[in-house]
């Protein structure tokens, strides 16, 4: 058997670990819960944004908040901050509920927001307050946990249910129905939610007599970017927490604040806006502490870690994609640090996938906002650019296309769709 | 119309290992033979990432199934198939619900020009997620010239200190590191029998 050499020193697991590390630190799906804990996020990045919006919702039960921004914008970070200083708050439970990764609401699911939460708040209360499960809590508490999992997941009819709800739903039918002249302004919750309303009551009102107010904080909401999808969803569930009386933290689509958004804006007690951050090199002091914050100092040296904050228009998906994709870059081409072409390598590519699926007018739209700076949100192409964030909101009145996908779209082979 | 970057399917496998958990790619698949383009990259998945990797097609799933699927062995890769098809309702239903497909695994959407068209037109959540890591499928090693090859690997012998007849010793004593570059040297010294 020929005889082995010893294995490498340091410099193979050193390069390889480095990089590793660097990866970690650096990963844009990897759960913000994650990010927080590791101590990776800036947490008085938007002046106190989430300590803002857990104050109110602490202080006035049954307040509804909107927490706007567009995608990537760190929404979900400010949410899971704005849980953890409420969770600091003596008497209060806050429930963080990601939504979307529960059920389905792309099929317009009416009753879900109510049933998760319903659940959530089910399972803490035998987490925390009683030590049986609900399943044997032969009390009110049990019994409504009972029907709020039976409005969640369904439950087997008997016989004589079947027969009592289809002998209902045909009178129904026989009987028709003639409308008002005046359209109440909120119609009444439907017989679905009184279902479950009930039990609903019954909980938080469990809590309250533990003295604990709740707050719920809805994430993913803000996924059905369209808004007619998003108030169709939000709406009848929304109002049933507010008569119970529970304070609400929401994420919502950025569409919200302009044009027709702002009537469902009403709707609220308070909107927040999670603007893009400022990029322009001299100025981007927020978005190089988060480079800062995440160990980017290791691998990047000012001129990298400037174009990076540059690029990523003040995204702070963006931002951390393209310092991720520029260290994959140097590990894959065998550098040892992240060069200032690994980072135009990984722009090129974040800049290239904004620019697939373009057609000829968002081109057009896009290079006229860039040439005047004027920018109409009544009209759809321009709401679409906004929402799948090629058109990059600082204010209401200052828009710009994202930097990553701006030369692209000024270079003429660029205009095809 | 700028391209995305080709990279070889290794290279693709490199960038998924050194990214460890919640990866998510698209790997713009060859249009000729994309079965067997498929099957030699999923090996050459196994082969860096060394975990089971699986192939889940979408043709004709419902989001719910796809949930489902993507739930179930969440530390796997995942290489997501049939996508091409799917229509703007489909995508954006998908995008409603990405957050039910996050998974410590690696997620690679493997798709047709047109599946990327659908993916950046109707899944701007989606998108957001890949951020830049679209990348073409691009020639392997096999298409090395002999200039590449030889240039390739005197840049592991110089990074790492060691020659080529060192390399394929620790490998016969199975003493050679569990890093991705050792799998790639010893394919490029023609050993990948010593994997």
């Amino acid at each position: 058997m020929p005889e082995s050499p010893a294995p490498p020193k340091q410099p193979v697991a050193t390069r390889r670990e480095k990089f590793r590390a660097y990866m970690k630190n650096f990963n844009p799906t990897a759960p913000a819960r994650d990010a927080i804990g590791s101590g990776l996020v800036l947490e008085d990045l938007h002046n106190s944004l989430s300590r803002s919006l857990a104050a109110r919702a602490d202080l006035e039960p049954g307040s509804q908040q909107l927490l706007v921004g567009g995608i990537g914008s760190g929404k979900t970070t400010e949410l899971l901050l704005a849980e953890k200083w409420l969770g600091k708050q003596a008497s209060t439970l806050p429930l963080f509920i990601d939504i979307t990764a529960e059920t389905d609401l792309s099929g317009l699911n009416t009753g879900a927001l109510l049933a998760a939460f319903g659940l959530h708040l089910g399972r803490r209360f035998y987490g925390t307050l009683e030590a049986e499960s609900s399943a044997e809590d032969p009390s009110e508490v049990g019994n409504a946990c009972r029907r709020i999992k039976e409005f969640a997941f369904g439950r087997a009819e008997s016989a004589v249910e079947k027969v009592l709800r289809e002998a209902r739903e045909a009178s129904a039918q026989l009987k028709g129905y003639v409308p008002g002249r005046l359209r109440p302004p909120i119609p009444a919750l439907q017989r679905q939610f009184q279902d479950i309303a009930e039990p609903l009551g019954m909980l938080v009102g469990a809590f309250r007599e533990y003295s604990w107010e709740v707050v719920v904080i809805l994430d993913g909401l803000d996924r059905l970017i369209t808004l007619d999808k998003f108030w169709a969803v939000v709406e009848p569930d929304l109002r049933a927490l507010r008569e119970l009386r529970v304070s609400v933290l929401a994420a919502a689509p950025i569409s919200i604040l302009y044009e027709s958004g702002k009537s469902i804006s009403e709707h609220f007690d308070r909107v927040h806006h999670l603007a893009a951050l400022t990029a322009e090199p001299g100025k981007a002091r927020e978005l190089k502490a988060v480079l800062a914050q995440r160990g980017g100092a290791e691998m990047l040296g000012p001129l990298e870690a400037a174009r990076i904050c540059m690029a990523s228009g003040g995204v702070l998906r963006d931002l951390v994609t393209v310092a991720r994709d520029a260290g994959e870059e140097a590990y894959v081409s065998g550098s040892d640090r992240i060069r200032i072409q690994d980072v135009g390598r990984a722009i090129q590519q974040l800049g290239t996938a904004y620019l697939r699926g373009l057609g000829p007018g968002q081109v057009q739209a896009l290079l006229n906002l860039n040439k005047t700076g004027s920018f109409d949100l009544g009209s759809p192409i321009n709401m679409e650019l906004l929402v799948t964030r090629r058109v990059l909101e600082y204010s209401p009145t200052d828009f710009r296309v994202h930097p990553a996908l701006l030369p692209l779209i000024t270079k003429p082979e660029a205009r095809i769709a | 119309m700028p391209e995305f970057i080709a990279r070889p399917a290794y290279q693709i496998a490199r960038g998924l290992e050194v990214r460890g958990t919640d990866a998510w790619f698209v790997v713009l698949r060859p249009a000729e033979n994309p079965e067997v383009a498929l099957q030699d990259f999923q090996d050459e998945l196994l082969v860096y990432l060394n975990a089971p990797v699986r192939i889940i097609d979408a043709t004709s799933a419902s989001v719910a199934d796809l949930r489902q699927q993507l739930r179930t062995r969440p530390d796997n890769a995942v290489v997501l198939v049939g996508l091409d098809g799917w229509n703007q309702d489909s995508w954006t239903s998908l995008d409603i619900n990405r957050d039910g497909m996050v998974r410590a695994g690696a997620l690679i959407f493997w798709l047709s020009p047109a599946g990327v068209l659908g993916l950046c037109q109707y899944a701007p959540n989606i998108r957001s997620f890949v951020g830049g890591s679209i990348f073409e499928l691009g020639p392997d090693e096999g298409v090395m010239s002999e200039g590449e090859r030889q240039r390739r690997l005197e840049a592991l012998a110089e990074h790492y200190q060691l020659s080529n007849e060192q390399v394929i010793q620790m490998a016969q004593a199975e003493t050679l590191p569990p890093e991705p570059e050792f799998v790639e040297w010893l394919v490029l010294l023609g050993r990948g029998d010593l994997l």
